[in-house]
């Protein structure tokens, strides 16, 4: 099935069309600076890697959404197939609440529960729903999909992701941890089934997502029961320049001593703070790497935090599964720094965790995927594939096979 | 009511690249739209250039955004002296000094360049909106409408929103559709001279610096009081300097001649420090010192000392002919 994938963010929208019987993208691309007069229009296609570059005046997301079906649909330079060839598209939406726990097919209502969650995600929502009225206005016929980075956290249960704040506010404004880089673990759980070959039932697994945002998850037998986010990103693990966990006092206690209003300190949390704020060198984990290299003590100090971090949370995660019996890293950190991956499984002999070394070298390249242990418990690399899960779990929805979703029939 | 087209605004023109005006252009700036930036001189305009360049990096050493946010917001701001430069705006946003005939002028001459169905937003609080309107030709009249920001723009999430006699549908539902992208809420009030928000404050800062010259209090005490009586992050006169003394006493004039009450009266001693050039924040001295980067001095909270001395040179106390 050929699926088109869609990501709408406030000035951009990345896209890929997808053979989800191959798992792989014919073409990989992106609209950015939607609205600003220079708006630039990228594709490669994956098949004989030509690449295109253009630039024109996009007002919004019904012109980026036009421009990018015109390139997909352009018999010399698109994705070489028809768009009456699509058998849906597929969106991702940040936000589900509690609403969605589960992938959907799009229609009025769906729409306006997604509107219903922008009160959770006002960053997100709204350009997700702006890229999905202007798809489902150009592509009627085709059955449009909206899978959700908060969905597969779904299963969490009360006692995960209940916040020890007065119950009202959960009642009052849904104040509780969601989780995000849901369709991320997803992708991770059905891979660790592949990957492993074993039924995963029974899996205890920790997924470790490290990119410029960061979380861990708790998979058991492929399901979320822990996630390190909570109510928003910006919960748990140290990112590039959001904080992740930091006592909410201090805050507070900043907010009154610096006189510096809320949306301030909300920048001062999301950009100023993680890796960056830390190191004071920047968000980017291969500047900090190299920093570190030539002994600057800020770079060391900020990954040691970061390292530390995860290291928590594998530790925590193990005694909330009752064990573990697998680790695996995805993201582009998580993918392409074997040293941080080394560095965050060191001594953990007592969850049989013992890292090969050379294999954890070997894998350090775009789409690398493999495991690289020499303990009971399992190491792996999972190549990121949020777009390939979106477009399995649009097939999925639509019914044309039964389960692709947790991995929980996946080996 | 009127409906919100459905485009969003792309391009938009700002006249005046004083306090407000530059608060107006950066905040539109920062919401993805693409500002012509007005100003009269060279002079003026470079200023502005330099004040708006400083207070956005201001902002990033207090966490409030980041270099590449200010880049962005940099690429979309064009500063002009030529008003010819407005002819494919969406609409203006007035933002010269509060003084009726300058107003008038300004959009007498704009009228002539910018495109017969932008609308003008006047940023006024205490001027009339139906008078300044009747400066046009009637045709125009139903473009003009009073959209009041507050200072400091980026901060403050209120405009209000006033409809002279003549205001057309177009022209508020533009109105209305900017001050939704910029994060703010609409709180319409009738025209009337100071709507609620200046009336208010205005009184409430004319009050704080009587009382400082009465000598009921120190500068210190006022503030802090006020500060925890409101629950606000500023007390009067720390807000007076943050708007900037000039604007504060032209704007009590302008109530104390429309309104004709006593409260509105300038205090002398405002009237007094503006003569000294005393203008708070933007010229590091008002009833606090700042420095360089605009911060206030660290100095001591001060609860005790007598006022006037700690205010004003020895010696030099109000000037007893400026009380009208």
């Amino acid at each position: 099935m050929l699926v088109l994938v869609l990501n709408s963010g406030s000035s951009s929208v990345k896209y890929q069309v997808i053979d989800t019987q191959a798992e792989r993208p014919l073409v990989v691309g992106g609209v950015e600076r939607i609205g600003s007069g220079g708006a630039i229009l990228t594709q490669h296609r994956i098949g004989d890697g030509m690449q295109i570059k253009e630039t024109g005046e996009l007002v919004d997301h019904v012109d980026a959404i036009g421009a990018v079906l015109a390139l997909v649909e352009d018999p010399e330079r698109g994705a070489l197939v028809a768009l009456s060839e699509l058998a849906a598209v597929g969106h991702r939406v940040v936000h589900g609440g509690e609403a969605f726990t589960e992938s959907v097919r799009i229609d009025a209502a769906v729409v306006e529960g997604i509107r219903d969650c922008i009160e959770l995600a006002p960053l997100h929502n709204p350009h997700n729903l702006a890229g999905i009225r202007a798809a489902r206005d150009r592509l009627p016929e085709i059955p449009h999909v909206a899978v959700f980075d908060t969905a597969f956290h779904s299963t969490l249960p009360p006692k995960a992701f209940h916040y020890a704040l007065p119950y009202s506010l959960y009642r009052r404004h849904r104040i509780r941890r969601y989780g995000f880089h849901g369709t991320s673990h997803r992708h991770v759980a059905r891979r660790i089934g592949r990957l492993l070959g074993g039924p995963v039932e029974e899996l205890r697994a920790i997924s470790l997502h490290l990119g410029n945002g960061a979380s861990a998850c708790a998979l058991q037998g492929g399901h979320s029961v822990e996630t390190t986010m909570g109510f928003t990103p910006l919960e748990g693990l140290v990112m590039g320049t959001r904080s992740g966990d930091v006592d909410p006092a201090v805050i507070l206690h900043v907010m009154a001593r610096e006189e510096i209003p809320v949306a301030d300190a909300n920048s001062l949390l999301n950009k100023h703070s993680g890796l960056l704020g830390l190191s004071g060198i920047s968000g980017d984990m291969r500047d900090l790497l190299e920093e570190e290299g030539r002994g600057n003590e800020r770079a060391e100090l900020a990954l040691s935090v970061y390292v530390h971090r995860i290291r928590k949370a594998i530790g925590a995660y193990a005694a909330v599964l009752g064990g573990v019996d697998a680790v695996a890293f995805t993201g582009g950190i998580g993918e392409n720094a074997p040293s941080i991956r080394k560095r965050c499984l060191e001594d953990l002999g007592f969850l049989g965790i013992d890292v090969d070394s050379a294999a954890n070298d070997r894998l350090a390249g775009e789409g690398e995927e493999g495991t690289f242990h020499r303990g009971s418990t399992a190491l792996l690399v999972v190549a990121s594939g949020e777009e390939l899960m979106i477009a399995l779990e649009a097939e999925r929805v639509l019914g044309a096979i039964p389960d692709s979703g947790a991995g929980v029939s996946a080996g | 009511m009127p409906h919100a087209p459905r485009r969003e605004i792309q391009r938009a023109g700002v006249v005046g690249a004083g306090t407000s005006g530059r608060g107006v252009a950066r905040a539109m700036a920062a919401a993805g739209i693409e500002v012509v930036l007005v100003e009269r001189t060279e002079g003026s305009l470079e200023r502005a250039v330099l004040l708006l360049r400083e207070s956005m990096d201001r902002d990033i050493a207090r966490w409030a955004m980041t270099e590449s946010e200010r880049d962005a917001v940099w690429s979309r701001i064009m500063g002009t002296v030529d008003p010819a430069k407005l002819n494919d705006v969406e609409f203006v946003v007035e933002a010269v000094p509060e003084d009726f005939k300058e107003k008038v002028a300004v959009l007498q001459a704009l009228s002539e360049v910018i495109p017969d169905e932008a609308p003008f937003l006047l940023n006024t609080s205490t001027l009339s909106v139906t008078a300044l309107a009747e400066s046009l030709p009637e045709r125009r009249r139903p473009s003009v409408i009073g959209l009041h920001f507050l200072h400091p723009v980026t901060r403050i999430p209120l405009v209000e929103l006033v409809r002279g006699r003549e205001s057309g549908e177009d022209a508020e539902a533009i109105a209305r559709n900017l001050a939704s992208r910029l994060g703010k809420q609409v709180m319409e009030v009738a025209e009337y001279p100071g709507y609620v928000t200046s009336r208010l404050t205005l009184a409430l800062i004319n009050e704080a610096v009587n009382l400082l010259s009465e000598g009921v209090a120190t500068r210190d005490v006022v503030d802090h009081a006020m500060k925890l009586r409101l629950s606000a992050s500023h007390g009067p006169l720390a807000l007076a300097d943050e708007i900037g003394l000039d604007s504060v006493h032209r704007a009590l004039e302008s109530l104390w001649r429309e309104l004709g009450l006593p409260q509105f009266r300038p205090a002398p001693l405002l009237r007094r420090m503006v003569n000294e050039g005393w203008l708070g924040e933007k010229t590091g001295r008002g009833f606090y010192n700042y420095d360089e980067s605009g911060r206030r001095s660290p100095a001591e909270l001060d609860f005790t000392s007598p006022t006037l001395e700690e205010l004003l040179d020895p010696g030099a106390g109000p000037d007893a002919s400026d009380a009208d």
